[in-house]
């Protein structure tokens, strides 16, 4: 069952991504409509990072509130490894957009900033797991960081580039098929974070088997 | 009810304490008044730089931000390693509730950095020649919304990082990606309250600034109150 899944996912990502490039007509209402076609994996890739996000923060307060089960808490900094990877898409797909919309792949532009800050929200997790030995503390204490970051998601991903003047277009109109590109891929990056999530925290089962082992061992 | 008392007393310990050795307060100040002094250091020493009134705003608008930032990661952490270090944390564990211990010390964090932004901005604007088309109500809201807000995200980080046996730059780090929704705002509402891209006057000003106060006020009430929810779980570890 999982096999079939994991082949669906592949040739249903292998379409989504044949069809932005070879099917989708160029986007009118930008400068260079033929090369706005990255937006069908730019949107996507921003999509899945913020699932990821929620993910993080959702496993993190689990890990706080229902028992600390060090599994929640390698789900959560699973999630947030590939939320920061999804960001790192984000932004590199944007900074290609950039490049040829608006003349420069960096343009300190409100969206663009707020992706980068969001892809340092979980570099400082990252130190903050680094700087604690303790792993009972350290979950708590990345957790409470991962939940207090998510909290702010919304204000740095929604509200901040809403209303300031920005470069992105608010009056593009995307046709259907745009439309229906954006979302299957969107469906496509999600279902492929489920299956690295599961991987991810397969591994940390083993990792933490062979902890277990060792100690046992000495 | 909420334990006022014990806000109260946590409050007052914190003042005490921090008026005992006097080294936040003093640290802070310094850390204040010598980046006020380099900033003007660098653009108004002889030969002064050429900027029109909008540039020189947008300069001290970015400059006075980057200057509470780190002037906060300077101060604000010390309430919870001090506890750490002297190993008064139990006691305080045992004698007041942990919303009554974040609010304490988030409200004497609050009063130690909006102290110092009431010394600090002035001078580095005067500093700076950035005032000419100063709004000052606007700048006194802008400047106190976002101090709140900043003490509010410092006072939790100080607690994660109470946890890390490497604190050194730990501050900064964990309190600047999630204080930039904060700072985006501060500073677009600052360059608005200094002139930039408004008519004189104070409504046309407000307009401008309304949206970032907006932002900073919704940062204030989700800092205060996703940092109490969470400090709870952290400090009854």
């Amino acid at each position: 069952m999982a096999t079939i899944a994991k082949i669906v996912l592949g040739i249903l990502t292998g379409v989504f991504t044949a069809l932005a490039f070879l099917y989708l007509k160029p986007a009118e209402g930008f400068p260079r409509p033929e090369l706005a076609r990255i937006v069908a994996l730019h949107l996507p890739n921003a999509m899945a990072a913020i699932v990821a996000a929620f993910v993080a923060a959702i496993f993190g307060w689990k890990y706080l509130a229902r028992g600390r089960n060090p599994l929640d808490d390698a789900k959560s900094k699973i999630a947030a490894v590939l939320a920061a990877i999804f960001c790192g898409l984000t932004t590199v797909t944007g900074m290609v957009f950039a490049q040829y919309q608006w003349g420069a792949p960096w343009n300190w532009d409100p969206k663009q900033t707020c992706i980068f800050l969001l892809l340092l929200i979980y570099a400082a997790y990252f130190v903050l797991r680094a700087g604690i030995e303790d792993p009972e503390k350290k979950g708590a204490t990345a957790a409470a960081y991962i939940v207090f970051a998510g909290v702010m998601t919304p204000l740095l991903g929604y509200v901040i580039p809403k209303y300031l003047p920005s470069l992105h277009p608010t009056n593009t109109k995307f046709d259907a098929a745009y439309h229906t590109v954006i979302w299957g891929m969107s469906a496509c990056l999600i279902g492929i974070f489920a299956w690295l999530q599961n991987i991810g925290i397969r591994y940390e089962q083993v990792k933490g088997m062979a902890q277990q082992l060792e100690e046992e061992m000495a | 009810m909420w334990g006022v008392r014990e806000i109260h007393a946590v409050f007052l310990k914190e003042l005490r304490t921090e008026w005992r050795t006097k080294v936040a307060l003093s640290s802070t100040a310094l850390f204040a008044i010598g980046g006020v002094t380099l900033a003007a250091l660098a653009l108004r020493g002889n030969p002064p730089l050429a900027l029109d009134d909008p540039s020189r705003a947008s300069v001290a608008a970015g400059l006075l931000w980057i200057l509470l930032f780190f002037t906060g990661a300077t101060g604000l952490g010390r309430a919870f390693a001090l506890e750490e270090e002297r190993g008064t944390a139990l006691a305080l564990r045992l004698t007041a509730r942990a919303s009554a211990v974040w609010i304490g010390k988030f409200l004497a964090n609050a009063l130690l950095i909006l102290g110092l932004a009431i010394i600090a901005t002035p001078m580095l604007i005067t500093a700076l020649d950035a005032g000419r088309n100063v709004n000052a109500l606007l700048l006194t809201c802008v400047v106190a919304s976002g101090c709140i807000g900043i003490a509010a995200t410092m006072t939790f980080a100080g607690a994660l990082v109470a946890q890390a046996s490497a604190k050194s730059g730990l501050l900064a780090t964990l309190s600047l990606p999630a204080l930039a929704p904060l700072f985006v705002a501060a500073i677009h509402g600052t360059r608005a309250a200094l002139g930039v891209g408004t008519r004189l006057g104070i409504a046309p000003a407000f307009q401008t600034g309304m949206g970032d106060l907006q932002v900073l006020a919704s940062y204030a009430v989700i800092s205060v109150t996703a940092a109490l929810m969470l400090f709870d779980y952290l400090w009854n570890d």
